[in-house]
């Protein structure tokens, strides 16, 4: 059993790397933080990822996940709670902010629920770049 | 990994099975998990994980570079330390602690600087046997790209993710953590240091401003339960974190949201941090007393 469950994980874990390796490209031009934000989800899962985002960088978040999942979808909220931004409203798999002050948000991927029993990776992708070499990208 | 794997499944197994009707959120923290529990019901599918993403230390270095600072070598832990650390609780800290060195000095372009740090991370790697990550092949692309800053911390960013994945097929989960441990420390030491000697109100602002940080790295230390070579460094930051939660945090006015569509918009709730010059001093020095305990 346990040595199913570490052959499991172990490649678990190597595909959801190589999920966030293809995908890191779709940061560009902001830098990748290089860290491995992933977890592997069911039909119907959801899972919160709490990240620290400051001012004076802009950021951009990509989220990837296996084809096998369908249309899995992406919420931001703020640490009040407030839902600053959902991906189900404009299909978006990316999206750019900026952060009125230096904070932790929630991001909260969520898997459909389907009728087949199913399972793969979601990884969120962080990138960010210093404002001032942005150009348009300025907060307000 | 086996063992975390191993509660994880079973944590989430449990709790996949008792939900009632209400929403639950189960507080399983780390940056990469593989519960694997399929969800049966709509009640068991409100089950959810929490996982915690730290900011990496280039977030941090590039903050400070465009609050003001100026690169400081006297700093930085010395590269003639890389030879001093024997246990793996050692090097894995010494690795983020030098990782992040190698991230400072590349933010501010000092390209000598950049490939001695990157080879005591190579060392230190390679002592913890994540040969590939760091080593020939990965040295040749940061020579061949010494004098672009961007690409050259994409490398490290794609060694960092490599390195971080390593010890999570690896069954060493413990050791990305104290690697993420000793970065943080080594960027609030850099931090803390060039504020106090050039009290710049912009570079001050951002030492506040690891107190949110901090609490997602307590929570992440806490999601590895009992690891061993994780008490220290947790009683570590707990110490840090009794100076941080004294700062008074003042919500402001919120800023407005941009209508552009071609614009990034500013979200999230406004407040500033306020660190007096005797809470940053007594920040300054217990960070230090940490980050030497780590580096000597």
């Amino acid at each position: 059993m346990l040595v199913l469950i570490s052959a499991f994980s172990l490649t678990a874990s190597s595909q959801c790397k190589s999920l966030v390796k293809k995908n890191v490209s779709r940061l560009a031009p902001f830098t990748h933080n290089g860290q491995l934000n992933s977890s592997t989800l069911p039909e119907g899962g959801v899972v919160d990822f709490k990240i620290t985002c400051y001012t004076g960088l802009t950021y951009r978040l990509a989220l990837a996940s296996d084809a096998n999942l369908g249309k899995v979808t992406f919420r931001v909220l703020d640490e009040d709670n407030n839902e600053v931004y959902n991906s189900s409203e404009n299909n978006a798999t990316t999206w750019d902010f900026n952060v009125s002050s230096s904070q932790d948000l929630t991001v909260e991927i969520s898997v459909p629920l389907t009728d087949k029993s199913i399972k793969g990776c979601v990884a969120l992708l962080v990138g960010f770049k210093e404002q001032n070499k942005i150009g348009a990208l300025r907060p307000m | 990994m086996l063992t975390r794997n191993f509660c994880l499944l079973v944590l989430s197994l449990a709790v996949f099975s008792s939900c009632g009707s209400d929403s639950t959120k189960n507080e399983v923290a780390g940056t990469d998990t593989t519960t694997t529990a399929p969800a049966k019901s709509k009640e068991m599918q409100k089950a959810q994980q929490i996982l915690y993403a730290l900011p990496s230390p280039a977030e941090a270095a590039a903050l400070m570079k465009s609050s003001g600072a100026t690169f400081d070598l006297a700093v930085l832990n010395p590269t003639g330390n890389v030879s001093k650390y024997g246990s793996n609780e050692s090097k894995a800290l010494n690795l983020g602690v030098y990782g992040t060195d190698l991230i400072y000095a590349n933010i501010f372009e000092q390209t000598q600087e950049s490939s001695e740090y990157f080879k005591c991370a190579n060392t230190l790697a390679t002592a913890l046997g994540i040969n590939d990550v760091f080593g020939e092949a990965t040295y040749k692309r940061v020579k061949a790209n010494m004098q672009n800053r961007d690409s050259l911390m994409a490398i490290i960013a794609e060694a960092s993710l490599d390195a971080d994945s390593y010890f999570k097929e690896n069954e060493r989960p413990a050791a990305s953590a104290l690697v993420a441990v000793g970065g943080w420390i080594e960027g609030l030491y850099i931090a803390t240091t060039i504020a106090g000697k050039t009290k710049s109100e912009a570079i001050i602002q951002r030492v506040a401003e690891q107190k949110n940080c901090l609490n997602n790295l307590i929570g992440l230390v806490e999601s590895f339960g009992s690891e061993k070579e994780l008490t220290g460094v947790s009683s570590d930051l707990k110490e840090i974190k009794v100076l941080f939660d004294v700062l008074e945090v003042k919500k402001t006015t919120p800023a407005k949201t941009t209508s552009s569509s071609t614009e990034a918009p500013t979200v999230g709730v406004s407040r500033h941090i306020a660190i007096s010059p005797e809470q940053l001093k007594a920040l300054a020095e217990k960070v230090g007393t940490i980050r030497n305990k780590i580096t000597q």
